[in-house]
């Protein structure tokens, strides 16, 4: 099917006009291609934390613990999709900076690619694909070692804080899919025992 | 703000569309431009997780429990504050407030904006504009102007002098949740050219070295280095009506030294416009970077 048979009306470009830098010279811009937008159902996509099981961890740098899970599904079975991004906040009282080897699992294996911790967010890059005909939610699961820990009783608490820290894309058109969620999505609270 | 170093780093610009039309059926705007720059700002930084405007309730009031909340994602996520958190910060009165704000209300105390040496912390409590400006202040300038009489006199005298909050003559009037953003937009400003240094006149005499060029803009003169922006575009010509949109990317090459990016305006042309319900943003790896 030409997905783009539907013509639509209104056409769009994005230019930058100003960049404020701390460059003496600034070279080029940004334009974006003209883009017509047209009548084309974007893929929709649930995404749902699960309440973690682990209520208690100890500190052991050598063993990966369940920090999170996270549910995502789709109900077409007519086109793939990818997930590409994960973003989660921590509002626990325990430093991020305390975990060490964290990443996205699916079936119990590694599907993130990268791994960025700031002060209060974790974020991960991946490419992973649900199949055309996989109707059913994907679990999502963030392992990690607690490291260290500043004293007994600090905690974890991750959730999904907008929708749009969670990217998934069409595999077919790159479009970005449109995410269900409720937000916040708490995952559980988790403390240092 | 964003560092980039004397490699590249190229950035994806993403417009959230909430169906573009034609000029002739856009309806007259409900909020200021002001007020409508303060949302999207206020959203693309967290504080605000209500998705259009209509449902941040910018002309509503504020409660205590919700002011540490944003004040503590702006301290962390926007000043890059860090919390004290060998400091305890019990209140008697907050068992029954949820986890979230049990938290936050923690880390507010813990960066010291907050339940200073109270055991109470009246999470319900309707914020006035003194007590705002003064958490602003703290989260700003750190303890400086504590210690006035009455208490936020010297916090308010400072936000205005900063030109952040305007109007202090009436510092019990209850604050109103869109201006709080719109006093954290020109706070988080306070850093960016200031326009007195963007004169023509002020960017030669400064660029010069000269004796003419004013103070404030002597540090912002002091550039090098060349950054170089360059489009990667994307592999569709059509896009959907309304949704998440990448538009492209944008390659930023910082050539002999690393370069530090303040802003990026962005014009939009072609034959339609947006709705206002717009909002654009840059992303990388699909995390929002402004």
């Amino acid at each position: 099917m030409n997905l783009f048979e539907t013509a639509g009306s209104a056409e769009i470009i994005l230019t930058s006009t100003d960049v404020s830098s701390s460059a003496q010279t600034v070279n080029g811009s940004f334009n974006s291609a003209s883009l017509i937008t047209f009548n084309y159902p974007i893929l929709n996509v649930t995404g749902a934390a699960i309440v973690n099981n682990l209520t208690n961890a100890k500190v052991d740098d050598t063993k990966l613990v369940e920090l999170g899970e996270l549910t995502v599904e789709k109900t077409d079975s007519t086109k793939a999709a990818i997930v590409t991004a994960l973003t989660l906040n921590n509002s626990g009282s325990s430093d991020l900076a305390y975990l060490k080897d964290v990443a996205v699992y699916r079936d119990d294996v590694k599907v993130s690619t990268k791994t960025t911790v700031g002060s209060r967010s974790i974020s991960f890059v991946l490419a992973d694909e649900i199949k055309t005909t996989q109707t059913s939610p994907i679990h999502y699961v963030v392992k990690g070692k607690i490291a260290s820990a500043d004293r007994v009783g600090d905690t974890y608490n991750f959730y999904l804080r907008n929708k749009e820290d969670l990217t998934v894309i069409e595999k077919d058109t790159a479009f970005r899919c449109s995410i269900n969620a409720t937000v916040p999505a708490v995952m559980g609270l988790i403390t240092i025992a | 703000m964003k560092n980039f170093k004397k490699l590249f780093a190229s950035i994806a610009i993403v417009a959230m569309l909430s169906t573009a039309v034609p000029t002739t059926v856009l309806g007259a705007a409900s909020y200021s431009d002001e007020l409508q720059g303060a949302y999207d700002y206020a959203y693309a930084i967290g504080i605000t997780t209500q998705s259009t405007i209509d449902t941040a309730n910018m002309y509503g009031s504020l409660i205590r429990s919700h002011m540490a909340k944003m004040m503590v994602n702006y301290a962390t996520e926007v000043l890059g504050l860090t919390p004290n958190t060998s400091l305890t910060c019990d209140f008697t009165d907050v068992a029954n407030q949820t986890e979230e704000l049990q938290g936050y209300i923690k880390e507010a105390c813990q960066l010291g904006l907050m339940g200073q040496g109270i055991t109470a912390f009246n999470p319900d409590g309707i914020v006035t504009r003194a007590q705002f400006g003064t958490v602003l202040s703290r989260a700003l300038y750190g303890d400086v102007n504590n210690g006035g009489n009455p208490y936020y006199v010297n916090h308010l005298n400072a936000l205005k002098s900063a030109g952040i909050m305007t109007m202090i003559d009436n510092p019990n009037q209850v604050e109103v949740r869109g201006y709080v953003m719109l006093m954290m937009q020109r706070a988080a400003g306070e850093n960016a050219t200031p326009a007195i240094c963007q004169t023509p006149e002020n960017v030669l005499s400064c660029s010069l070295g000269l004796n003419t060029c004013p103070a404030q803009c002597q540090a912002v003169a002091n550039k090098e280095g060349t950054l170089s922006l360059s489009s990667i575009g994307v592999d569709y010509t059509n896009i959907p009506m309304a949704g998440l949109v990448k538009f492209g990317s944008v390659k930023f090459d910082a050539a002999s030294s690393d370069i530090t990016i303040n802003s990026v305006k962005i014009k939009k042309s072609g034959l339609s416009s947006l709705s206002g319900a717009t909002r654009i943003f840059f992303e990388k790896d699909g995390v929002r970077v402004t």
